[in-house]
């Protein structure tokens, strides 16, 4: 967790060293708001991203939570969602996932259906937060 | 469509900026505008307020008459754009209170078609836009989807 000079009251939210090659936090903070950047399925523990699409997408929930609560901040103060997912066919293997995390807290919610930075990542999810 | 029920899951108590000069009031409030859906179906709210701000869920071009999907990208731009404005109604936001959108496109050779039927929707003041293609939308049959961001004006 770093602040900028410029702004005490901004936060800047890091999960992984390798952010920084990229320009960019896993997380900014500033005031009631955190605005969670694109998050993959890695597990940072073990340094893998596993082979499964069910599997990613809780470790894409739990590196969101992880930089959240770095932030003060938990999964329900989420109010907007993107899901990125590699293919339609793990549509299915997400979804109970994404029930499981979101089905009592209904963000706004958009999901689509592209091609990932690395091929072997199978969904992205990118999240909005509000404190209120 | 099953008619919007509000839920609010925070705490809705306003407070008082009172460190500030001008006696502007804090907006705090969270609201989810939730339309009933099957415990299995997706799990969203079309659109959610969040301190002043409106988060939309990603808009399709489905007809809510027919049920069907626009046959082209002109009429689902449109349709997407007419689902938006309703949305939006329900929470007495108008189309010109969008800030930003997101337009994802699964053939972006559409892309002055979309135009067109999107410049009727923001004759002026349009809003900040990104425009991406995507290899699919979540519905097999939708050719586009638009995720915008409200402010009431």
């Amino acid at each position: 967790m770093a602040k900028t000079k410029t702004d005490p009251k901004r936060m800047l939210i890091t999960l992984s060293e390798g952010e920084k090659n990229y320009a960019m936090s896993r997380a900014v903070v500033q005031g009631d708001w955190c605005f969670v950047s694109g998050t993959v399925g890695y597990d940072y523990v073990k340094g893998e991203l596993p082979e499964s699409a069910a599997q990613q997408a809780q470790n894409t929930f739990a590196n969101i939570m992880a930089a959240l609560k770095q932030g003060g901040f938990e999964l329900g103060h989420t109010v907007r969602v993107q899901y990125t997912i590699s293919d339609r066919k793990y549509m299915a293997e997400v979804m109970p996932v994404i029930q499981k995390h979101f089905g009592a807290i209904l963000p706004a919610a958009t999901m689509v259906i592209a091609d990932m930075v690395d091929e072997k990542m199978k969904i992205e999810i990118e999240v909005t937060a509000f404190k209120g | 469509m099953m008619k919007p029920f509000f839920m609010t899951l925070l705490g809705a108590s306003l407070l008082i900026g009172c460190t500030q000069s001008q006696a502007d009031q804090k907006d705090t409030a969270v609201r989810f505008v939730a339309e009933k859906t099957a415990p299995s179906g997706p799990p969203f709210s079309p659109v959610v307020e969040a301190g002043g701000v409106y988060y939309l869920a990603g808009h399709l071009g489905r007809n809510p008459k027919t049920l069907s999907y626009e046959p082209n990208i002109a009429a689902q731009t449109t349709q997407t754009l007419k689902n938006i404005g309703q949305t939006l109604s329900s929470v007495g936001v108008g189309m010109s209170d969008i800030v930003r959108c997101q337009v994802f496109m699964t053939d972006i050779a559409g892309f002055s078609e979309m135009n067109r039927s999107y410049r009727q929707f923001f004759p002026t003041n349009p809003p900040a836009r990104t425009t991406v293609e995507v290899s699919g939308l979540a519905a097999p049959d939708a050719l586009i989807e638009i995720e915008c961001t409200a402010v009431r004006n």
